[in-house]
């Protein structure tokens, strides 16, 4: 007995992080799951009520019209912030290779990461103010004032604009990690490239881009975990009513709303909220699923 | 040998009798809604008079108060005293045993207006006592109205003709917090006190009426009707904007409410405000101002100094705590045998005299029947008057998705 437990000491090792594992995500992941059964209202006593809330969320309006809305917003927040955050962090990676104080100018595309994301939203509220704020003052002052509009009141713009600032917090990190990527691109490869006479453009089509492929994929999937759960940046510009008219609600604004309530709003109760999660939880794992499958179909392709 | 004991005996005994009376006082937290800076100096004064007890008052932002509370309350670290918000929150904090019953301890509950006691009772019980009532009303610029010859409205028509004059000389005549919901909804309940009446309010409560007739879709197209009058790109404007707004000069009427004065007065102590509800629409038709409980002092009925904080809730009920708190928060007092000063508090005597003279005795939007229930009528009204004031949705549109979103639980309306 004592043998096999020794040549598998390394289960015992695995015990702690297992432990920690549990009780921090497991059991907390199956309690929501439990409540979500319930009509609990957060305070108090609860009462089973099956699936009841998730036919609420999934069959009723206007919890539907709200849940399918916060859903598209998620997916539109991915799409969007792939293109101004990873290929664009990965586009700036490749100018910068070779430049001169490349390392200086990581530093400051990675600075705003660093940042409190209250602070980021705070100081972009200050900046997008639509009649005091420098950039719709700059925007008078320069004579294009019919460019100065109400970014974060209007339905349109309010969603990009936040992907906008929130892309440039984390641009920064696509940029250091890409740039860390290209590093290990062997300086040979591009060397023989040239000798054939190959031109910039295509060493960079046919050459950096697919080896840095699977960093891509990396930064891509991080970034999809981000957006589906983005919540902090949304609450710091625009409160969590995701508004205006809802028109940056994503699902963790409508599940904090529904477990705590709002100025205006009383809670729709954890109960309800613990639903909301859940059905997030599957759609992400779901979508995650797909990616995976993607990612290995394509990188089966190349390599 | 014996000296020095002696001297350490009696060393260590001062000590004792000084740690004694420094402990000797309790600590009660006591949380509030807010910046909480005003609370801690009314909260002062009792803790001044009180042997016993000293108040430790804790701000928290308005937006998180209530998730705040719920989390630490939930998890047996809530305060010994809290602002409550009005039912539906208080009685579900009554019905889960986790505030006092009070009505048993403090007799002079008697004397709080009863559609205040109401609003923090739960099956006739008391679980709070009553700490302010709001009304919203219109603000407007004393100095800007003098400089272009305009005096307080009669009629609605009149109104509009100040907003008309106003513009044309490049000042915007009233503010819209396009951006943040909740005080967005203040313009509705207050035109709607006038604009909707007691009677018809009454009905709609009864359900005889319902939100999608012409007289509530017509509240909805009167606010539309302001657009031209709002400042520039008033949908991405907060209410702090409103305040800087307001204070400096930059707006000449705001929708607001009876909370705000007093921070209006510390952002800029020159101004000249006055107040007056939402005229009528027909000469001599009566004025409304919408008027709300805005809650109460709870007791954690699990705190570990429930005495010393029924203690503090009687001082807070009496004539002398009341008037401390009302007048160092510099809103209209709960307790209604608390005289109001009209020259130390011009304001407040103000509001006073709105909320004695015109006061809708129903509410239809914040605080009403209609928002017991899921989903509330404020969280389909609030995102929807965004919604309508960007051009998204009609008036009608909007009125329906209330109809039939109250509908779903509002007993009246299955008939």
């Amino acid at each position: 007995m004592w043998r096999r437990l020794i040549r598998h000491r390394y289960l015992l090792m695995l015990l702690p992080a297992i432990g920690l594992y549990t009780l921090f995500i497991v059991y907390p992941f199956g309690v929501s799951m439990f409540y979500s059964l319930t009509d609990w209202s957060g305070v108090g006593a609860y009462h089973f009520i099956g699936f009841t809330n998730y036919s609420k969320i999934l069959f009723t309006q206007p919890f539907q019209g709200i849940f399918l809305n916060a859903l598209g917003h998620n997916f539109f927040y991915f799409l969007m912030s792939t293109v101004t955050s990873v290929i664009f962090g990965m586009f700036v990676a490749i100018v910068l290779e070779n430049t001169k104080f490349s390392k200086i100018y990581r530093i400051i595309y990675f600075l705003p990461i660093v940042m409190a994301i209250i602070a980021v939203g705070f100081l972009w509220n200050l900046l997008l103010n639509p009649n005091w704020g420098v950039i719709n003052q700059f925007l008078n002052a320069i004579g294009l004032s019919t460019l100065a509009l109400p970014w974060l009141g209007s339905m349109k713009l309010a969603l990009p604009i936040i992907i906008l600032v929130d892309s440039w917090r984390s641009a920064g990190f696509s940029i250091v990690v890409f740039s860390a990527a290209l590093s290990y691109i062997p300086r040979e490869l591009i060397e023989a490239a040239h000798m054939d006479g190959a031109k910039r453009f295509d060493v960079i089509t046919k050459i950096t881009l697919p080896l840095l492929l699977p960093t891509f994929f990396t930064v891509m999937t991080l970034n999809f975990i981000w957006s589906f759960g983005v919540f902090d940046i949304i609450m710091a510009l625009e409160s969590i009513g995701g508004g205006p008219y809802y028109s940056t609600d994503t699902l963790a604004l409508f599940f904090y709303r529904s477990s705590f309530g709002y100025t205006g709003h009383s809670s729709m109760g954890f109960g309800f909220g613990a639903s909301i999660a859940t059905l997030t939880f599957f759609v992400i794992l779901i979508v995650t699923l797909v990616l995976l499958m993607v990612r290995r179909r394509i990188e089966s392709r190349l390599f | 040998m014996k000296v020095s004991k002696g001297i350490l005996l009696l060393v260590s005994i001062i000590i004792m009798m000084i740690a004694f009376t420094s402990f000797g006082k309790v600590t009660l937290s006591f949380w509030v809604w807010g910046p909480g800076d005003l609370a801690s100096k009314a909260v002062a004064y009792y803790n001044k008079t009180s042997t016993t007890t000293v108040v430790k008052v804790r701000g928290i932002v308005s937006t998180s108060y209530d998730a705040a509370l719920q989390t630490a309350m939930q998890g047996g670290e809530g305060p010994d005293l809290m602002l409550a918000r009005p039912n539906p929150v208080t009685a579900e904090y009554a019905k889960a045993g986790m505030f006092l019953r009070v009505d048993n301890l403090i007799s002079r509950i008697k004397d709080f207006p009863k559609v205040l006691v109401d609003s923090v009772s739960y099956r006739g019980k008391l679980y709070a006592v009553p700490s302010a009532i709001q009304t919203l009303q219109i603000y407007y610029n004393k100095d800007i109205f003098e400089e272009y010859n305009l005096k307080v409205p009669h009629t609605w028509a009149e109104l509009m003709n100040i907003a008309k004059t106003l513009k044309s000389h490049g000042i915007t005549p009233f503010f819209a917090t396009g951006k943040e919901g909740w005080a967005l909804n203040i313009i509705p309940e207050v035109i709607g006190a006038t604009y909707l009446g007691p009677n018809y309010i009454k009905e709609l409560i009864d359900g005889k009426k319902s939100f999608t007739d012409s007289r509530f879709v017509g509240l909805l197209k009167l606010i539309n009707s302001l657009k031209p009058y709002f400042q520039k790109n008033f949908m991405a404007s907060s209410y702090a904007d409103q305040a800087r707004a307001f204070a400096f000069g930059k707006v000449a009427m705001v929708f607001d409410g009876a909370w705000m004065p007093i921070y209006y007065l510390q952002n800029n102590p020159n101004l000249k405000m006055g107040v007056f509800p939402c005229p009528p629409f027909k000469e001599g038709n009566k004025s409304y101002i919408y008027i709300y409980s805005d809650g109460g002092i709870a007791v954690n009925a699990h705190s570990k100094h429930v005495k010393e904080a029924v203690d503090f809730l009687k001082w807070f009920s009496s004539v002398k705590g009341n008037e401390i708190w009302s007048k160092t928060l510099g809103i209209i007092p709960s307790n209604p045998k608390v005289k109001v000063d009209p020259k130390s508090e011009p304001y407040v005597y103000m509001m006073k005299e709105l909320l004695d003279n015109y006061a809708l005795p129903y509410t239809f939007d914040y605080g009403s029947p209609f928002d017991a229930g899921k989903p509330s009528i404020t969280s389909i009204l609030i995102p929807g008057l965004q919604g309508m004031l960007d051009g998204q949705i009609t008036p009608e549109q909007l009125a329906q998705q209330i109809q039939k979103g109250v509908q779903q639980w509002y007993k009246p309306f299955q008939k």
